[in-house]
């Protein structure tokens, strides 16, 4: 990871700021630790952190009108930490412009991971049209896919889907929102689409389509492109 | 007081012939919560009924040890008998009861209201009596309150009714006693008409009169006066000079006549007195007879359901009225349960007025009341304990009961409401048991969440401590972070599997069904699973054509996970855990088998109970896994089995209905 990329850890749980802050800086992160909404806030504005770790559970203010209030200004990546069981509130968040999650209890190495999926993909963003993932080269301008050299044949929408998850690496999807970009407003309810779709890009780019490592299911929630 | 227990207060005044007869049904009546209650000691029986007289009688003895051989027999509970008899044996004990009613007069007392008062203080369910002196029962018994009281009529002599009932065969047709009356006057002078030539007809009017007598028992007013005319006809036609003809000669002829007629009308007379009188008596045996067939039938209902019927039925049969019944809530402010066939009409001022019957515990309904256009009489259910609220009994009359059959209908009534107050109290009881029982549940729940949580606490803390305090060589130094890890792991999947379990006994599962790849469910919970999936070889079978089928993609995942998680806790390492999916009639099967040591086939049925642990568990948990499966699966409507495999292992099928997308597959 970058050196001096700042994050700001909001979690009224000490001991978990504890561990992150541990966790980030084992990764040459900087870490600012916030234990209430308000904090959080203040700290955001003082020192524009590259990224914000915000727990949806705060003492103060709900975690989610932090995140809305901070959207209103704030354009860098926020990370979500919740407790498994708030599903609902995930794909919200998500919905209100949180880029990725996490539920607690969580592995650091995926913490970090996560983190640091994020972070790039601010940074490469508009760059070339070409983008690497793996084994897979996607030309998002000329619309051509290959694996391993090969072109691979993709309808229109497969590609789109492909092309969505490519510029979003590392990030969550939900359901809604990939059912928003590629097929439009009115099909939001309609992930039967999604799962017929998904199922085939599947077989096109993974190795083993019955266990996918590129195109990960997030259980409830979206999908997520490689990592 | 022990509530849903039937308690009979026994009360036996002189003359109590039959009562052993009427004891012993009693006794075996009531099914399991019967409490006959005798007592053949005064002096206990005094103590306990305090001032009342009581007298041990010699004639009762036989329904003493009845009604003990039915305490015994149905393990009732006895408070007292009251005993009251003219034969006293010894000097002291008659001198006693003596006092004590003296006692009871001078303080002003009534030996009847005395003797309701103990009984209401006991919960007695029903105080039985015969009545012989007016007296002794002064005051209404049939309104002891809320206590059933039954008074038996005296007895009637079995061999008497047998004639009654041959006769009743003859008569049976209003013609044919018309035909038979004028026969038997005939007849009886034909009869006589030999003899006479002999004898001289000064006897026969005797002969007559028998005739008239045993006519009148059994015949209506009617019959019986055509019978006395015919039979006064036909004797003076027959044998008084002249003979054949309606013309009497002598004074003597004309006084006899006259003095005949009138002795044959006031037999007559008598003789209807008297089959009124037994007519009665047999309509007071019959009610008898209903109350303790009704008690019988009631004391063996085992719901509320059967009260009603039964209730339902015997109103039916005993007073061709249509009853229902309306049951109020704990409150008694709300119906609760109502008993009344769709086809019958009623009205929301129907509803209202059962519903004010039973807050007030007064009748409603009544011509007499404003709502003369009700069509039914709402009588409340009055307990022994409960005054009021708990339902109503809608009877379809304009005009509520009069006279004995009033009183027969309060009795009847009161049965009713008892019986259904023992279910109440019953059910009372089961609730008191289901709160133990849930008590008993927190007690394992606790017990076990204490062991399970402390053992992975105690690993990390153990782990760690070592860690921090002493320096290791990197290989240990790594198997101790993977103890912690792992323990971490246990607390977690512990924890979760509490949660599960909160959200499913609070009825929180709401399923939140989506549409989902099979594919993506299996290689998710094998994913999450792979460290411990790491010795087994997995078999994962998913037909290529299955389409997207709607269900909670969490819940299922939670499912899944449990069953191949406990897979890879009890089968052998190097054997096949399987998961296959079919799909099949709109209906989504899941399978997860392995070749684990299977279940005894005794506890088939129970590895699904909250808290089952598979024998002598050394894998720890708190037996909550395949619970959670059960509920999540029955929360999308599905059924989850499991079976032991022919060449051992374990297989569960789990079968959910399911939509399944007809779109572009």
């Amino acid at each position: 990871m970058m050196k001096d990329t700042l994050i700001l850890i909001v979690d009224d749980e000490t001991p978990i700021r504890r561990l992150l802050t541990i966790a980030l800086e084992s990764d040459d992160c900087k870490a600012v630790e916030a234990g209430t909404g308000k904090e959080a806030l203040l700290i955001a504005v003082a020192r524009n952190p590259d990224l914000i770790i915000l727990d949806l559970g705060l003492p103060d203010i709900d975690g989610m009108d932090v995140l809305k209030q901070l959207r209103e200004w704030y354009f860098k990546p926020i990370v979500i930490l919740s407790v498994r069981n708030s599903e609902e509130d995930i794909i919200r968040a998500l919905d209100e412009g949180a880029n990725d999650y996490l539920t607690k209890p969580f592995r650091t190495g995926e913490l970090l991971a996560r983190v640091r999926a994020a972070v790039r993909d601010r940074q490469t963003k508009e760059e070339s049209p070409i983008i690497d993932v793996g084994n897979l080269s996607v030309d998002v301008v000329n619309h051509v896919a290959k694996k391993n050299g090969k072109i691979i044949k993709l309808t229109t929408t497969e590609f789109s889907l492909l092309a969505l998850f490519v510029k979003n690496q590392g990030c969550v999807l939900t359901h809604r929102h990939i059912l928003k970009e590629i097929w439009g407003l009115g099909y939001q309810e309609q992930s039967q689409y999604l799962r017929v779709y998904v199922a085939q890009l599947r077989k096109k780019i993974e190795d083993d389509p019955s266990r996918p490592t590129m195109l990960i299911t997030e259980s409830g929630i979206g999908y997520r492109f490689g990592i | 007081m022990k509530s849903g227990k039937w308690k009979i207060f026994l009360g036996i005044l002189p003359g109590a012939g039959k009562m052993h007869a009427v004891l012993r049904a009693v006794g075996i009546k009531a099914e399991g919560a019967t409490c006959v209650t005798a007592c053949c000691n005064y002096s206990e029986t005094a103590a306990l009924l305090e001032k009342i007289t009581v007298i041990p009688s010699g004639k009762i003895e036989y329904s003493i040890r009845c009604t003990r051989a039915g305490e015994c027999m149905r393990d009732a509970e006895r408070i007292a008998s009251y005993v009251e008899s003219k034969r006293v044996t010894t000097e002291k004990e008659k001198k006693q009861p003596v006092e004590n009613s003296n006692l009871v007069e001078q303080s002003g007392g009534d030996l009847a209201e005395e003797y309701r008062t103990i009984a209401r203080r006991k919960s007695v369910f029903r105080i039985i009596a015969e009545k012989v002196g007016k007296k002794k029962t002064s005051g209404n018994p049939g309104k002891s309150g809320n206590i059933n009281t039954h008074i038996s009529g005296s007895e009637i002599n079995r061999n008497q009714k047998h004639v009654k009932n041959v006769f009743r065969s003859l008569f049976s047709s209003i013609s044919g006693k018309y035909t038979l009356v004028i026969l038997a006057a005939f007849g009886v002078a034909l009869l006589t008409i030999p003899i006479t030539n002999t004898t001289g007809y000064l006897f026969l009017p005797l002969v007559f009169l028998l005739a008239a007598f045993v006519m009148a028992v059994n015949l209506k007013v009617g019959i019986f006066l055509l019978s006395g005319i015919l039979i006064v006809l036909a004797w003076i036609i027959f044998f008084v000079s002249p003979r054949f003809s309606l013309q009497i000669d002598t004074f003597s002829d004309l006084f006899l006549f006259v003095t005949f007629f009138i002795i044959a009308l006031l037999n007559g007379i008598f003789a209807l007195r008297f089959k009124e009188q037994e007519v009665r008596m047999i309509a007071r045996e019959r009610q008898t007879n209903a109350l303790f067939l009704l008690s019988q039938k009631l004391g063996n209902a085992s719901n509320i359901d059967e009260v009603v019927n039964i209730s339902m039925e015997n109103i039916r049969k005993y007073f061709s009225d249509d009853a229902f019944f309306i049951f109020m809530d704990d409150n008694a402010r709300h119906i609760e349960q109502k008993y009344i066939p769709s086809e019958v009409k009623f009205t929301e001022t129907d509803m209202a007025n059962a519903v004010q019957a039973s807050k007030t515990a007064e009748i409603t309904g009544q011509s007499s009341d404003s709502e003369s256009s009700s069509k039914y009489i709402y009588y409340p259910l009055k307990g022994v304990n409960l005054k009021s609220g708990m339902g109503v009994v809608a009877v379809r009359r304009n005009k509520p009961r009069e006279g004995e059959s009033a009183v027969f209908w309060d009795a009847f009534l009161t049965q009713i409401a008892q019986a259904v107050e023992h279910q109440y109290m019953g059910q009372l009881t089961s609730k008191t048991n289901l709160l133990n029982e849930s008590d008993k549940l927190y007690k394992t729940l606790f017990n076990s969440i204490s062991h399970e949580l402390r053992i992975p606490v105690a690993s990390i803390m153990g782990a760690s401590d070592l860690l921090l305090t002493t320096h290791h060589p990197e290989r240990l130094k790594t198997e101790l972070y993977g103890e912690i890890l792992d323990a971490s792991k246990r607390l977690n999947r512990l924890i979760g599997n509490l949660l599960d379990m909160s959200r499913l006994d609070a009825g929180r599962i709401a399923v939140n069904a989506d549409w989902c790849d099979i594919h993506d469910l299996f290689h998710l919970v094998t994913e999450e699973l792979k460290e411990e999936l790491q010795p087994f070889k997995v078999d994962i079978s998913v037909p290529e054509t299955i389409p997207p089928v709607m269900l909670d993609f969490g819940l299922m995942e939670r499912v899944l996970y449990n069953l191949v998680y406990n897979s890879t806790l009890y089968a052998p390492p190097e054997t096949t855990i399987r998961l296959k999916a079919s799909y099949d009639d709109n209906c989504l099967l899941l399978q997860v088998t392995d070749r684990g040591p299977g279940f005894e086939p005794k506890d088939l049925p129970h590895v699904f109970d909250k808290f089952w642990r598979y024998k002598a568990d050394k894998t720890g948990g708190l037996g909550l896994g395949l619970s959670i499966v059960k509920g999540f699966v029955e929360a999308h409507k599905g059924s989850v089995i499991v079976e032991n495999r022919k060449n051992g292992g374990t297989c569960f099928t789990i079968k959910i209905p399911v939509k399944v997308s007809q779109g572009n597959s």
